[in-house]
């Protein structure tokens, strides 16, 4: 199984922008072209006739082949606290959310500390990686992100045989994410991987959907995407990336430490007090499937935890 | 009893009003309204409005031990079992929306969620509820009736339990997506509290004061306004005599 087949031709130029259209909107061309149809039943004359376009056929799937969520699902369903708690609210909210300038600091314990302009790291060389992200809520989406293996950010700034961990932070912007107005959380949103995780060729810092940039509520305007973990630690809008000895406090973790744990690795056999998490719903589909350990990835990232237990390391 | 059912209408509203969120719920997941994991919304949706007509039913009497309007009392009833026909669709959207009737898929899932168990307690609960509401059942368990249907406050602490356990967070540590159990905890620990004897008594004997206070105050202005006015109706018919 070759996980890491890149098609030739980014999906921009194979797949037409029209064609992403999703259910949605075309539940809104279908309705509206009902409508249209019992207005001229009724003898008025529709100004314009929509043109209803097959939803969701875009042809991109992963390396199990599985399509490709249409760009509109993955565009708005989000967990994005910072905007709202509704996951159907982030993109409307995330609208306009400035971007540019933007400047990510990547320091702590290495060589060559270095803050990096956005454009920066669009230069790095960018591929195309249709991943699936399993959220811990049960629902998945598969999505081909644009990105950069993190290794290559890292490499340049040379970590110090001391560094452990990598930890993240997301931008807080007062004036454009409402949700940090919630009192219940200890922002900013932090994340961490170990360091041998976050040099895995899976681990990749995302600039990019569709071959778009990446659109505000997405994480814009670079995200991580770690797809053998829970979606919470793909951790989005990052302005801090730090190499540190200690294992680096994270969001979930410090809000609820039993249930989200340091890890968070897909795993549809850990017996849990509150979660367990044998199943999932692939969005778009009607069935739920049951849950892959370290959600499919498992061939690729399984020497990371050779000799650990993951039933306590969840 | 039928009369004297027609006779309030606030029950006529609450009957008319409570079905509403289902129609609701009902139109946007067959238009697709329900963002694109719509059967995850509508359990999670149905489930808030059990729990808010749960709340509300708890509230009747607080309501009326606070402000003395007995009427509300007569709408414990109907909010009660329509908290039950709301988690019915609730469990109901889960088991057979979301898992298709797979109890395979269900238990993988489930068996070890203690959430699970404790929805299943609160509809259990509940059901019992709706089952003795009627006035036959009244009849035949006397005394009993009344410390069966005292089960409801039970109902409703486990449904917040249950509540508490599926958002993301804790609420003990008053961290996370709290902000629904957290809200149905204060109505719930509201209801409880003036349901304590000592507390009942006591602002009920508030209450009387203020009830009091006011008819006297009412009445000493009508004595007044009376003095004052007297002498111009008096005036009046002695003109319309004159």
């Amino acid at each position: 199984m070759n996980f890491k087949k890149i098609p030739a031709i980014p999906s921009s130029e194979i797949t037409p922008r029209e064609l992403y259209l999703n259910r949605r909107q075309f539940m809104k061309l279908a309705g509206s072209a009902s409508a249209a149809a019992l207005l001229a039943a009724c003898g008025v004359k529709p100004t314009e006739q929509p043109e209803v376009i097959e939803p969701g056929v875009t042809g991109l799937k992963d390396e199990l082949g599985d399509p490709a969520n249409t760009f509109d699902d993955i565009t708005h369903y989000n967990n994005y606290y910072e905007f709202t708690t509704d996951k159907a609210g982030v993109a409307t909210l995330a609208e306009g959310f400035p971007t540019s300038p933007w400047q990510v600091k990547v320091g702590g314990l290495v060589q060559n500390p270095k803050t990096y302009d956005i454009d920066d790291l669009r230069a790095f060389p960018q591929e195309e990686r249709i991943y699936r992200l399993r959220c811990v809520e049960a629902w998945s989406l598969v999505i081909p992100w644009t990105g950069f293996p993190l290794a290559s950010l890292l490499a340049e700034v040379e970590p110090m045989t001391s560094a452990k961990y990598v930890a993240f932070t997301t931008k807080v912007d007062y004036d454009n994410m409402p949700g940090l107005q919630v009192p219940f959380y200890p922002w900013p949103y932090t994340e961490g991987l170990r360091l041998d995780e976050a040099m895995n060729d899976l681990a990749i810092l995302v600039t990019g959907l569709y071959g778009e940039d990446l659109p505000p509520q997405d994480g814009a305007p670079i995200r991580l995407a770690v797809p053998w973990k829970y979606g919470f630690k793909s951790i989005k809008s990052i302005v801090n990336i730090d190499l540190v000895e200690e294992k680096p406090a994270t969001l979930w973790n410090t809000v609820a430490p039993n249930e989200y744990g340091f890890y968070a690795n897909v795993n549809p056999l850990v017996n849990h007090p509150r979660w367990s998490q044998a199943t999932e719903r692939r969005i778009g589909e009607t069935k739920r499937r049951e849950t892959l350990p370290f959600n499919g990835y498992l061939e690729q990232v399984q020497s990371l935890y050779e000799g650990m237990s993951l039933i306590s390391n969840y | 009893m039928t009369t004297e059912k027609a006779r309030n209408p606030l029950r006529t509203a609450v009957n008319i009003l409570a079905p509403m969120p289902l129609a609701v719920l009902t139109w946007a997941y067959f238009t697709d309204r329900l963002t694109i994991n719509p059967i995850q919304a509508a359990t999670q949706w149905a489930g808030d409005i059990a729990i808010i007509f749960l709340m509300l039913c708890l509230l009747c009497s607080p309501v009326n031990t606070l402000f003395d309007v007995p009427k509300v009392l007569k709408l414990r009833r109907p909010l009660g079992l329509w908290s039950f026909y709301y988690a019915c669709v609730h469990m109901l959207s889960y088991v057979g929306l979301d898992y298709g009737f797979d109890f395979r898929l269900f238990n993988l899932d489930n068996a070890d969620k203690p959430y699970v168990y404790l929805g299943l307690l609160t509809l259990t609960l509940l059901s019992a509820l709706a089952f003795t509401s009627y006035k036959k059942w009244k009849v035949i368990l006397g005394k009993g009736w009344k410390r069966l249907h005292k089960l409801v406050y039970v109902a409703g602490a486990v449904a917040v339990w249950h509540l508490s356990l599926v958002i993301k967070g804790d609420l003990l540590s008053l961290m996370g997506n709290i902000w629904k159990p957290l809200a149905a905890g204060a109505v719930l620990l509201l209801a409880l509290t003036l349901r304590i004897p000592p507390v009942k008594a006591w602002v009920i004997q508030e209450r009387r004061k203020i009830q009091a206070a006011v008819i006297n105050r009412r009445v000493a202005r009508t004595k007044q306004a009376a003095k004052v006015e007297t002498p111009s109706p008096a005036r009046e018919i002695n003109s319309g005599e004159g």
